[in-house]
């Protein structure tokens, strides 16, 4: 008798420890949101596809604040350490130029000067437009792609996929890329939503992996050649986005080797999750400093890269056998709106719909 | 085996006949080698006395033929020499003006005292020996008496007023008047020795102490009262195995590194870090060694769990202060395991169930007496746990751990011996298909020990080890496999030289040659294998030392020593050169050297002397100061919180300089109510020079330009540590305090290679508040609670400031600078209760069942914080606890 009891005592603490061990260790706590520090951001800069040119400069406010617009600043390109340009205030802390004003050399170099109204100078490091890299292909797929919860736990969700096959100049000792996927697509209303028959088409545009920056480097692997390369991703859910055609625009940006190790350096710190194995975060650094005043800190970067795009046509039929996509004559306000509404004029007519309405793109 | 220690003299008397007629030859020899002569020819032993001025007195006349005495008359004729006839043996003595009758007398008197004072005593010495001076010196030894171990900290009492501690050897030397005494040997985790001996000469004794197997009245931590307040060094924590394996431990697996944490001055930055932190030092700036051995990763499992077998340890000696000169090589302390001695009597097993892991140890004799060994392991087998959980991931991961000690004593004579201990360990963690670490630590120690002669030992150390770490990352645009490790070879040849009470020279010679492996890459492309290697610099330092122990009165005690330190980095190795004036990076590499196979890169030179003193202000309160230079050739390069198993150890090199450290402490140390309690105040101040720390996002694995990527800067800590012990009685236990600092700088001319703009920043484990309370409560004679409570502040973070956008990637944060911020504070309560009756026990074993609860309340304690601020949300902190919750355990620990 002696004996069995000891024995169900070690098979309740046994049973106990194995519902306490796997207890989520990861709790939420107030955020410490520290003192103000006033840093200048830097957001925006040079590449060959753009037809305008645009900087968007703020600073920074205390954490979680919005930041504050920097006006009335003077702002300036300068091409190879001489030449000029003087951007534009089109809105509250964004400096335009245009093409007819400036267009940018493959080969020269270029950097920022901004002259705030406090007086206050920045300037950023020069940094060369490379070659043009070109993509050989896109391929797609829709696959489970892995998430890790912030409690540690995985889960596997489908996602559509996009890949780049690209050949890397075998002679360039490093070749650094940095991807920007985004998607497009059309949505045509219903006719008998409204009472003329008439069919309404929009377009919308978003971006793709958001907060995830798609980086390449071979500088120290020595590959020569991508092949299916991830550049983007989209979670797939129950919409309507993919009912008529969609579009995915890969930009693939060359970039400079300082601009792939300030980037890979923000993915690092936008990823810690406070493991054992998490690098100790730190400020980032970009190419922008004070140039009285070199131990201030600059957010952001002026980035000078040259593109190559391609774009991936997906229709409805794509999908079929693959993802099942959602019947167009089910309720799509709701979805359009936030709205259950079934019968709603602007569910009818989509030029009506705010952003994210998109004019029908040129290339489309 | 450890009998190499005794040091006895004995004289073998036989019967001595007056009537034999002895005739020997005189003229022109000495008065020694006549008496000799006549020992030898008629089996007469004597004991001379100053047998050098015996040796020149030579003779000049012939020697009558007669019996014995009339010979010794003779021979001894105005040579200022005498002799007493004692009993069957002669003595031959000096200084005759002071022998008189009286003098003899009083000899017999006290002999026939000693003979009729006490039955069944045990006599030290000889009773026909009896000293002159009516003084006897007696050395002992103090053993284990089930395996032999040495027992260091016993107090020995004769009688009331002698008192003696034994040394980490466990030796003791004792001048005593010869006469009766009820002898006492008391130390922690043992039964009081007691019995009655009786002195009559110089002599020697062997005290078996046979520990409590059940639960002690008493627990301490440290050395024991007297030596505490005698011993020169200032800054030594001993730990006994016993002690350690009460405390109540996660897991119910008894951890060695985890008990240190109790202790003043001893941090770490967290439940999963690997190694420990003494006083404001990094974790590689601790030798950590078992029976010589050193070890680069003393952790299995991350750091939940330390490598040491407890059941294999003897004891541990922590030297947070004052570091002796035979121990170099690291600038922070010294861990020093002794693992036991295999029984060479009889055969044991001993072993413990636990629900995710087993041990066993095992140990005997081969020869009786002469040869024995013990094997230890432990393994764990957690999978099947893995396999219950629902979440696939933690389904198809591993985590699991193995170790294995193993010793091997030959005695060659009584005094030489041999021996081999051997330890492996493999650890191996993956995550799902996801990725994994993997790291195996080897070492083997040769030892060959000897006395020399009555006061000189040898002792002759030969180490191979051999760590190796993997990772393999499946998730990676390009998976891969990444190894790196080290290896090493020591020696080191020690001489220990006594003399008298008053010094205990240890000097020698100690040799490191460190190796690092390749560090090898393979990654697979999907259409290419892609394998590269980085080679880090060789590394060998030569030290020699002497350092004495002086008792310079019964007040001051003085240790002293110098360690010369001469260490070289070697090829094969490519050494990267930049140019000067500009700061140190890849675009200012202006080329490179390649040095061949065993040619000299980099050579350094530092000298480190070591002093500490105490003075005993009464006998229950003492103050000592120390001061020590320790230098160190081997850095841990690391970029997380806390060590991870695939960081670097990278050697000193042209541009890694040999970090260094100034040590100084000073204490007072107070006892109360006959050593009752114990009390203490600590202070320290250290000066560090050439730390090594990184640049912000340093990529440290598998770059050949490794040097970029790093600094070199100073450090200081300082701080108090208060210690409150309560040795005796029920309860008992003790409180720790510790307030400590523990900053750093970089003072370069470059800003790229300043961290915080060359302010001063807090070190990742600087924790001002650090408390401990250890509470043993003996509720029945088999039946005791354990209670440990811990609280510290939270270690340094660096932690976001502010926040931006860039285009339509999200936000991003602004971190702070480098450890600007405190996670939340750490506390926690541990209880374990432990009986030995019942069911667990019976005729034919013996065993105990601990139940123990980590973490009581449930605590979840920081580990990390870290934050998220995804796009129109607020920013969100979060903690991560790596224990998060209560933890029980049940152990079963058996002995046949």
């Amino acid at each position: 008798m002696r004996m069995l009891r000891y024995r169900s005592s070690i098979i309740i603490f046994i049973a106990f420890l194995f519902s306490q061990i796997f207890n989520a260790c990861i709790e939420q706590i107030p955020a410490d949101m520290g003192v103000a520090e006033r840093h200048l951001i830097v957001n925006g800069g040079i590449n060959n596809l753009q037809d305008e040119q645009r900087v968007n400069l703020q600073w920074t406010t205390q954490l979680g604040r919005a930041p504050e617009q920097v006006v009335g600043a003077k702002v300036l390109f300068i091409e190879n350490q001489s030449k000029t340009y003087v951007l534009h205030s089109s809105n509250p802390g964004t400096y335009t130029i245009n093409i007819t004003e400036f267009k940018p050399v493959m080969g020269s170099s270029y950097s920022i000067e901004v002259h705030t109204v406090d007086g206050l100078e920045f300037k950023s490091a020069p940094e060369v437009m490379l070659p043009v890299i070109a993509i050989d292909s896109l391929q797609w797929d829709i696959r489970p792609r892995t998430v890790v919860s912030i409690d540690g736990l995985a889960n596997n969700y489908k996602a559509l996929n996009v890949y780049t096959t690209t050949s890397l100049p075998s002679t360039d000792l490093g070749v650094y890329l940095k991807w920007d996927v985004q998607s497009a697509y059309q949505f045509s209303t219903l006719p008998e939503c409204n009472p003329f028959k008439t069919i309404y088409t929009c377009y919308f545009g978003y971006g793709t992996n958001e907060g995830d920056l798609m980086l390449f480097s071979n500088s120290n692997n020595a590959v020569r050649h991508l092949s299916r390369f991830p550049v983007g991703y989209e979670f797939l859910s129950q919409d309507y986005k993919f009912v008529e055609t969609h579009y995915y625009s890969v930009y693939q940006h060359r970039i400079s080797q300082p601009a792939y190790e300030y980037f890979n350096k923000l993915k690092t710190i936008s990823t810690l999750n406070g493991s054992i194995f998490d690098p100790i975060p730190s400020s980032v650094a970009g190419n922008v400093s004070n140039i009285k005043d070199p131990k201030n800190k600059v957010l952001g970067y002026f980035l000078v890269s040259s593109a190559d795009i391609k774009r991936i046509k997906l229709e409805s039929a794509d999908f079929a056998g693959i993802y099942p996509l959602l019947d167009k004559a089910n309720n799509y306000c709701s979805w359009l709106f936030g709205s259950s509404t079934s019968y709603f004029q602007p569910c009818c007519d989509c030029s009506f719909l705010p952003d994210p309405l998109i004019q029908k793109p040129s290339w489309w | 085996m450890l009998t190499y220690l005794l040091i006895c003299q004995h004289f073998l008397f036989s019967q001595v006949t007056d009537t034999a007629l002895i005739s020997v030859d005189c003229r022109g020899r000495s008065i020694l080698s006549v008496i000799q002569e006549i020992g030898k020819s008629s089996a007469i032993k004597f004991y001379i006395k100053s047998k050098e001025r015996l040796a020149d007195i030579k003779l000049t006349r012939p020697c009558p033929t007669g019996n014995l005495y009339f010979v010794l008359n003779n021979l001894l004729d105005q040579s200022g020499y005498t002799y007493l006839v004692y009993d069957e043996h002669i003595i031959i003595v000096g200084d005759t003006g002071t022998l008189n009758q009286d003098r003899f007398n009083y000899y017999l008197k006290k002999k026939t005292e000693i003979e009729s004072s006490v039955d069944q005593s045990i006599n030290i010495g000889k009773p026909d020996s009896i000293n002159r001076s009516g003084k006897a010196i007696v050395k002992g030894l103090v053993l284990d008496g089930t395996n032999d171990s040495l027992i260091g900290g016993a107090v020995v009492r004769f009688g009331d007023e002698n008192i003696a501690v034994t040394s980490s050897k466990g030796a003791f030397l004792m001048p005593l008047d010869i006469g009766a005494y009820q002898l006492k040997v008391e130390t922690q985790a043992y039964h009081l020795y007691q019995s009655p001996v009786k002195v009559y000469s110089d002599g020697s004794i062997i005290i078996k102490l046979y520990a409590n197997t059940i639960l002690l009245p008493e627990i301490v931590v440290g050395a024991s009262a007297k030596s505490r307040m005698e011993s020169a060094l200032a800054g030594i924590a001993e730990l006994k195995i016993k002690e350690i394996k009460r405390l109540p431990s996660l897991l119910g697996e008894a951890d060695v590194l985890k008990a240190l944490l109790t202790l003043p001055g001893v941090s770490s930055t967290g439940e999963v870090s690997t190694g420990f932190n003494v006083r404001g030092g990094n974790i590689d700036q601790n030798l950590v060694q078992q029976d010589g051995a050193f070890f680069l990763n003393p952790s299995h499992v991350l750091g939940l769990f330390s490598a040491f077998n407890a059941d294999a340890v003897r004891q541990v000696t922590l030297y947070k202060g004052h570091v002796p000169a035979q121990y170099g090589g690291r600038a922070s302390s010294v861990l020093d395991i002794r693992l036991k001695e295999p029984d060479n009597k009889k055969f044991s097993f001993n072993g413990g169930v636990g629900p995710t892991s087993s041990k066993f140890f095992l140990e005997g004799p081969i020869q009786s007496d002469k040869t024995s060994f013990f094997l230890g392991g432990r393994f764990t087998y957690s999978d099947w746990i893995l396999k219950l959980v629902k979440d696939p991931n933690l389904k198809n991961s591993k985590a699991d751990f193995y170790d294995f000690n193993f010793k091997i004593n030959h005695k060659i004579t009584d005094r030489s011996s041999v021996s081999f201990t051997g330890y492996t360990s493999s650890d191996r963690f993956r995550y799902s298909h996801s990725f994994g670490y993997g790291w195996k630590t080897t070492t083997g120690t040769l030892q060959y020990q000897s006395q020399l002669n009555q006061n000189l030992f040898f002792n002759l150390q030969a180490t191979y080890g051999i760590t190796s770490n993997d990772f393999t990352d499946q998730t990676a645009v390009v998976s891969n496999l990444l190894e790196n490790g080290m290896r090493y070879i020591k020696s080191k040849a020690n001489f220990l030289l006594t003399s008298g009470n008053h010094h205990q020279i240890n000097f020698g010679l100690d040799a490191t040659r460190y190796l690092p492996k390749l560090e090898k890459f393979s990654a697979n492309t999907g259409s290419d294998q892609i394998h590269s290697s980085v080679q880090h610099t060789n590394g060998e330092e030569i030290s020699l030392y002497v350092n004495d122990e002086i008792k310079i009165s019964d007040q001051f005690n003085l240790s002293i020593g110098i360690r010369n330190s001469l260490y070289r980095s070697f090829g094969p190795s490519s050494v990267n050169q930049y140019s000067e004036g500009k700061p140190r990076t890849i675009d200012h590499k202006t080329g490179g050297r390649f040095y061949k196979k065993g040619e000299t890169i980099q050579s350094y030179f530092n000298p480190e002397p070591r002093i500490s003193w105490s003075w005993v202000l009464n006998p229950e309160a003492s103050l000592k100061w120390s001061y020590n230079r320790m230098a160190q050739y081997i850095h841990l390069i690391s970029n997380t919180a806390t060590s991870t198993p695939l960081d670097l150890w990278q050697m000193s090199n042209s541009f890694l300089k040999p970090q260094s450290a100034d040590n100084y402490s000073f204490g007072y140390y107070k006892n109360h109510h006959q050593d009752e309690w114990e009390t203490s105040a600590e202070f320290f101040y250290r000066k560090y020079q050439n730390l090594v720390d990184y640049k912000d996002f340093a990529n440290l694995l598998r770059n050949d330009h490794i040097e970029t990527e790093l600094m070199n800067i100073r450090g200081k800590s300082y701080g108090a540590e208060i210690y409150i012990k309560r040795a005796k009685n029920n309860p008992n236990g003790y409180l720790s305090y510790t307030y400590s600092r523990s900053l750093r700088q970089s003072l370069n001319a470059f800003p790229d290679e300043t961290i915080n703009n060359g302010r001063w920043y807090n070190s990742n484990f600087d924790k001002p508040h650090n408390l401990n309370l250890v509470l043993n409560v003996q509720v029945k004679k088999t039946m005791a609670f354990a209670f440990n409570f811990v609280y510290s502040s939270g270690r340094p973070q660096t932690a976001p400031i502010s926040d931006f956008y860039l285009g339509d990637k999200g936000v991003f944060l602004n971190y702070s600078d480098r450890n600007q911020f405190q996670i939340p504070d750490y506390h926690r309560l541990d209880i374990s209760y432990t009986f030995t009756r019942g069911a667990i026990r019976t005729h034919k074993n013996k065993g105990s069942l601990t139940l123990a609860v980590y973490n009581v309340y449930a605590r979840k304690n920081a580990f990390s914080v870290f934050y998220r601020r995804d796009l129109n949300e607020p920013i969100v902190a979060y903690k991560l606890a790596v224990l998060g919750t209560a933890l029980p355990s049940i152990t079963y620990n058996f002995q046949f």
